[in-house]
């Protein structure tokens, strides 16, 4: 995985990092490291936004900052995410961007692509998994920046304590926290939902359709959430027979699923139905002699996918 | 195995097939592990576009030029891993348009459809793809390609 991140001091400068590349792919954006986060005993938070619409990026964010300088995020209006209107959370990040010199922040763009080619993998990787997984690369990458945390919160959907028990088997030397709605009970985890919403929100508005090169762009999807008509409207009647959907599109969600199922054309992945061959196998046919005829010829060419034909 | 081409002035790909076509800065011709449905069996006259060169997007980490490249692309979501397949030399692929009819051809010997119609079309070089999973020589078309030693090997006199 390319895991290079990209330095941004303010709003605008994610916005364009976000446009500058390929949308199929993961970018990772980070603030300037704050000198003092060094030194001084440090606090980091983690949340996510994204998580369950059918359309964009999940963000994870994450925001840390010394101990002693956490009092600036309840005077910056951190809190959940999810109350704030959109515009306030825009001020908010633009204030977090301003304390470059005590507060600290990064986060990870999971594409729509990403998100669906790890759940269509052939041995499937869950959205916990997916999510784990970017939480674990943003606490290391502060790590390796060589931020002395000493503590963690981390925000979860699912149940806090296996995924606590896991964080603390990879970093057995921080004191770490996940919990459910730790984006209003944690500053710092407040910091960060701000953080990756602000970015998630920039990611859709400047999502680049490399499938619609120069065209105007049907933006009205509503709220990505597979229960919103609008979003559901906006799946019908984006699609291509063959490819399905634009990219910006989870095809993994069970509702992108069904639309294509019933508006695209049907794809048989050959080795699907291999796998569903073999496992209707009875057990009996393990036992004795099978009726199955031996080969008569060498099996070279079949083994190989040849036929003989003649007219040509 | 039917092969479709896709020529730059018509940039479309018609008719049913486990093949299908790309044309960005050339003609690549794309086998995919998958068979595409294009047709309805109410609808014998429907075909459908497949404007290839806007959403299927090839990459490689590798340097582009490498033959050896690992190429990874999503179609429906799907992960594919590819290489790129060269034609022995000497040999020539040829794009052939099956006729194809999903109600009826199942259990038909590919070998007559298969040939029934003859592009004309050749391609000395495609892109071979498989559902996350690395193409090896375990692949049957890869391996396909043994034939053409062996078949040099059988007809070369060897005092």
């Amino acid at each position: 995985m390319d895991s290079n991140y990209i330095v941004c001091h303010n709003i605008s400068d994610v916005k364009s990092a976000i446009s500058y590349e390929n949308n199929s792919f993961d970018v990772r954006i980070e603030s300037k490291l704050p000198e003092t986060t060094k030194t001084e005993k440090c606090i980091l938070g983690i949340d996510e936004a994204g998580r369950g619409p059918v359309l964009g990026p999940m963000v994870y964010g994450t925001s840390y900052c010394s101990v002693d300088n956490q009092d600036i995020l309840k005077s910056l209006g951190c809190a959940d995410s999810k109350v704030l209107s959109e515009l306030a959370r825009d001020e908010i990040f633009d204030g977090i961007t301003k304390q470059s010199e005590i507060l600290g922040w990064a986060v990870h763009i999971i594409s729509p692509t990403t998100i669906s080619n790890c759940s269509f993998r052939r041995q499937k990787c869950s959205l916990n998994e997916i999510s784990h997984n970017a939480a674990i690369g943003l606490i290391q990458r502060v790590l390796d920046k060589g931020v002395n945390i000493c503590e963690v919160f981390v925000d979860t959907v699912g149940p806090p304590d296996k995924y606590q028990e896991k964080l603390l088997s990879i970093f057995p030397q921080l004191k770490i926290t996940v919990s459910k709605k730790a984006d209003s009970l944690f500053p710092i985890v407040s910091a960060a939902s701000i953080c990756a919403k602000v970015t998630r929100d920039a990611a859709l508005k400047n999502w680049k359709f490399i499938e619609r090169p120069g065209e105007d762009i049907d933006s009205n999807w509503g709220s990505g959430y597979p229960n919103d008509p609008v979003t559901k409207e906006y799946l019908k009647k984006n699609i291509d027979p063959v490819f399905g959907f634009p990219s910006i599109v989870r095809f993994s969600w069970s509702t992108a699923e069904l639309v294509l199922k019933n508006n695209a054309a049907q794809i048989d992945w050959s080795d699907e139905e291999e796998d569903e061959d073999k496992k209707s196998l009875p057990i009996t046919s393990f036992f004795g002699q099978n009726n199955k005829q031996v080969h008569q010829k060498t099996p070279f060419f079949d083994d190989r996918g040849l036929i003989i034909t003649t007219k040509f | 195995m039917r092969f479709i081409i896709n020529r730059p002035e018509h940039k479309r790909a018609v008719e049913d097939s486990d093949v299908s076509v790309a044309g960005t800065d050339q003609q690549a011709v794309h086998l995919l592990p998958c068979k595409i449905h294009t047709r309805k069996p109410d609808d014998d006259c429907q075909t459908l576009t497949a404007p290839v060169d806007r959403y299927f997007n090839p990459y490689t980490k590798a340097a582009v030029d490498d033959e050896s490249a690992l190429w990874h692309a999503s179609l429906r979501g799907k992960p594919l891993t590819g290489v790129k397949l060269s034609m022995p030399i000497g040999y020539v692929g040829v794009l052939c348009v099956g006729e194809d009819d999903d109600s009826s051809r199942n259990t038909v010997d590919d070998s007559i459809a298969a040939v029934e119609s003859v592009t004309g079309e050749v391609t000395e070089q495609l892109m071979y793809w498989n559902w996350d999973r690395i193409p090896t020589r375990e692949d049957p078309l890869l391996s396909a390609l043994d034939w053409v030693r062996v078949s040099e090997a059988i007809m070369t006199n060897n005092d």
